[in-house]
């Protein structure tokens, strides 16, 4: 074996977002080997690298990651039980600081499931799947609806005075011509849109699958986002965009999912939003 | 040759001599600690399912270096050097899968009641150790780790100002409380099940 480099780097000014970016595995190979050596020669800054982990674990936690980090980040956190514990503090810690929106969109998940018993093998699968996917929101933001369970999912939101709202779109509301209609919470800043994505329009397994969603009003594209992977809930799969409130103007919305380079029609969904 | 010219004289074994080199008259089990947990943090940026057994090997052949006689001049940075190989190594062979292959916030919805309930134990004994910290330390931990995005930095630079401390000083007080109510939690919830 050669003998390991050991001349210093020069220092170089070390941010929380470069912190960030190097747990994320973001960072050029230069700077991320000039904080290794710090890492193994500085006992505070070994302190600092703690302390942004500590807050990427409770972004993570919120779902405030970006697709493309939450792999890395999923890794990171859990790698051993007691990161696993940790994520779940994060978790309640979140819920907490944030405590109303939270336990109010936490307990109407559970509404939503005890009102699906005995109704059907289908209805529960698609209750579960709510929980499934809402779960990736519910600790930190508020689920204004759920498109597909039943009309009453949107009258049964609470008021809301959280910043970020969600939305899940259900595969197989999306068919026919009904329209969806959303009562988004006026103190909205962004919308975190959840679409699932049909088990037939690609092969489940190929994770490199990317879609492009499109946001129409009257016609006008008002948002759109390509190369979105996948995310997983159990069985079933959807992509996410996050984007501005004021992107859903009161009025009609048609919102279409295409795989990319699939020959597989677009999924769309209709959504007839208004403010409350 | 060895910088200090001695391990392989007065040593038995690649530890001895280790320990030899990082100190004398117990100075040296707390260098041994202390280079053991960067090297920890290290495979934790990259590695961090296996943090803890790369950084023993780490060690080992650390320690199996300086028993041979090799140079070490600076041992930490040559300690990263071998820390960066046996990552490559670990990763090559593709030593150990990582324990989830999928967000963990995401579970099958056959583990929804169970994951549900770990929650809500979670947060049960959040609040009691919350409570159980004081007012003070709890309303600094809400604060603190309440913001964020764009509002996290202005928040903890108004807390900062209201102790009159530095953003930095700030930052460890909060990690130290934060590090505590995570222990307290640990110890309310019962042992951890294993990796």
């Amino acid at each position: 074996m050669g003998r390991p480099r050991d001349k210093q780097s020069p220092m170089i000014e070390t941010t929380d977002e470069t912190l960030r970016r190097w747990l994320l595995h973001r960072l050029p190979t230069g700077e991320a080997e000039a904080l290794e050596q710090r890492l193994l020669t500085d006992e505070d800054f070994g302190e600092r690298v703690r302390a942004a982990e500590t807050d990427l674990l409770d972004d993570y936690a919120c779902g405030d990651l970006a697709a493309d980090e939450r792999p890395i980040a999923a890794e990171r956190f859990a790698a051993t039980a007691r990161d696993r514990l940790r994520l779940r503090i994060a978790m309640a810690l979140a819920r907490i600081t944030r405590r109303s929106p939270r336990k109010l969109a936490g307990s109407r998940h559970h509404r939503h499931a005890g009102a699906a018993t005995g109704a059907g093998s289908r209805r529960r699968t698609r209750v579960r799947r709510i929980a499934a996917i809402g779960l990736a929101a519910s600790a930190c933001a508020l689920v204004v609806a759920v498109i597909g369970l039943n009309q009453r999912m949107t009258s049964l939101a609470p008021p809301s005075t959280q910043a970020e709202t969600t939305i899940t779109l259900l595969a197989d509301s999306q068919r026919g011509a009904n329209i969806q209609r959303i009562a988004l919470p006026a103190s909205a800043a962004t919308v975190r849109l959840q679409a699932e994505v049909d088990q037939s329009d690609v092969d489940r397994r190929d994770s490199r699958a990317r879609y492009t969603l499109s946001i129409d009003d009257a016609g006008r594209t008002v948002f759109s986002a390509e190369h979105i992977g996948v995310r997983e809930a159990g069985p079933y799969r959807f992509v996410e965009v996050v984007f501005d409130a004021q992107t859903l103007a009161a009025g009609t919305h048609r919102v279409r999912v295409i795989a990319e380079g699939s020959a597989e029609p677009a999924a769309t969904w209709t959504l007839e939003i208004s403010t409350k | 040759m060895m910088r200090d010219g001695s391990a392989t004289e007065t040593t038995r074994t690649p530890f001895d001599a280790l320990l030899r080199r990082l100190g004398r008259d117990g100075t040296e089990g707390p260098a041994y600690e202390t280079l053991r947990r960067r090297l920890i943090r290290f495979f934790r940026v990259y590695a961090p399912g296996e943090a803890d057994e790369l950084a023993d090997v780490s060690l080992d052949r650390l320690a199996r270096k300086i028993h041979e006689g090799t140079e070490v001049v600076n041992v930490p940075l040559y300690a990263l050097g071998i820390a960066r190989m046996v990552l490559h190594e670990a990763r090559a062979r593709g030593a150990r899968r990582r324990n989830a292959e999928a967000d963990p916030t995401l579970v099958p919805d056959e583990q929804d009641a169970q994951a549900t309930g770990e929650l809500e134990a979670a947060l049960a004994a959040l609040s009691a150790c919350l409570d159980a910290a004081g007012a003070e330390p709890r309303a600094l931990i809400l604060d603190y780790y309440g913001a964020d995005g764009a509002e996290r930095i202005a928040t903890r630079q108004r807390l900062a100002g209201e102790r009159g401390i530095s953003i930095n000083a700030l930052r460890n007080r909060a990690l130290r409380l934060r590090e505590a109510l995570e222990d307290c939690v640990r110890r309310r919830l019962g042992p951890v099940e294993a990796p």
